[in-house]
C-alpha cells in the first residue's frame, strides 16, 4: 500500500486486507443468522405437519453447513494469500 | 398452522400454487447465481473492450474468486430458502364451512381471509395459456355476496378439482340448512 496515499486519505475503515475479509465474512454470517432465525420462526409457527418442518430443517441445515464450510475455508485461504 | 376453526368444523382440503410457479420464481435466482461466474469466464476468455481496438484480460486470483463465489452462493441459498418458505406459507384451505386464504405477503405481513362457503355465489375456473393447460393449473374466481365481491386464487394446481370440492361442500351445506318440508302441506299439495 502507498504510505503517502494512506496518510493523506485516511479510509473510514481499517485498510488491513485480513480485517476486510473477516469483516465481510462476519457481515454475511450475521445476515445468514438473522434470516435463519426468521425462517425457523415461520416453520415452527406455521408448518402444517411436523414432518414438513423436519424436512425443511434437514435440507436447510445440510445446504447451509456445506456453504458455510466453503465460505470459511475460502476466507482462511484468502487471508493466507494476501 | 393454527386455523381459526369452529368446534364442529373440519379441514377438507389444503392446497397451494402449482409447483411450476415456484420453479418460475426460482429461475431468476438460478440465473443470478450463474451470472457472475459466466461473466467472469467470458471476460477472461474474450477480454474487456478497452479503447477502439484493445482489450484487457480480466485476471483475478483464484483465492479471491473462491471467497467471492462462496459468499455469493450463501446469499443465493438464503434467497432460495425464503422463496420456498413463502411458497409454502401461501395456502388455501377449504373447511366444511369456510374457504380460508392465507397470503404471506412478506415475512412480517401475513393476511388471512375467511369466506363463508354459503356466501359464495359463483366460481369460475380460468386456464390462461398453453402452459397452464398442459400442466393443469389456473385461477379460480370466486364471487361472493360479501363486501369484497370477487376473490381470486391464482396459479393453483388442479383448479377444476378444487372447484368441485367447493361446490360439493356448498351443496351439502345447502341441504343441511334447507327447511324441512311440512308433511301436512306436502300431502295437500300431492292430493
Amino acid at each position: 500500500m502507498n504510505p503517502i496515499l494512506h496518510d493523506t486519505l485516511p479510509l473510514p475503515f481499517p485498510a488491513d486486507p485480513s480485517t476486510i475479509i473477516w469483516g465481510v465474512y462476519g457481515l454475511v454470517l450475521a445476515v445468514f443468522l438473522l434470516i435463519t432465525l426468521v425462517l425457523l420462526y415461520h416453520w415452527i409457527r406455521y408448518a402444517e405437519k411436523r414432518s414438513v418442518f423436519m424436512v425443511c430443517l434437514t435440507v436447510y441445515t445440510a445446504g447451509s453447513s456445506f456453504l458455510i464450510a466453503l465460505f470459511t475455508i475460502s476466507a482462511f485461504m484468502l487471508t493466507a494469500a494476501v | 398452522m393454527k386455523l381459526p376453526l369452529e368446534e364442529h368444523e373440519v379441514v377438507l382440503l389444503t392446497f397451494r400454487k402449482h409447483w411450476i410457479i415456484l420453479l418460475l420464481e426460482l429461475l431468476p435466482l438460478a440465473i443470478l447465481f450463474v451470472l457472475p461466474f459466466a461473466l467472469y469466464y467470458l471476460f477472461q476468455v474474450t477480454g474487456i473492450p478497452f479503447g477502439p481496438t484493445e482489450t484487457v484480460r480480466l485476471e483475478i486470483p483464484s483465492t479471491h474468486l473462491f471467497f467471492a463465489g462462496a459468499a455469493w452462493s450463501l446469499i443465493i441459498w438464503m434467497r432460495v430458502a425464503t422463496t420456498v418458505t413463502h411458497y409454502y406459507l401461501d395456502a388455501w384451505v377449504i373447511t366444511s364451512d369456510h374457504l380460508i386464504d392465507i397470503e404471506q405477503k412478506n415475512f412480517f405481513h401475513r393476511q388471512t381471509t375467511i369466506l363463508r362457503l354459503d356466501r359464495i355465489q359463483d366460481t369460475t375456473v380460468e386456464t390462461p395459456g398453453i402452459l397452464p393447460t398442459l400442466l393443469h393449473f389456473g385461477n379460480i374466481h370466486v364471487q361472493t355476496a360479501g363486501k369484497e365481491r370477487e376473490f381470486v386464487m391464482r396459479g393453483i394446481a388442479n383448479p377444476k378439482y378444487v372447484r368441485e370440492v367447493i361446490l360439493h361442500q356448498q351443496d351439502l351445506l345447502y341441504h343441511n340448512n334447507a327447511p324441512v318440508p311440512d308433511p301436512q302441506i306436502t300431502r295437500e299439495f300431492q292430493a
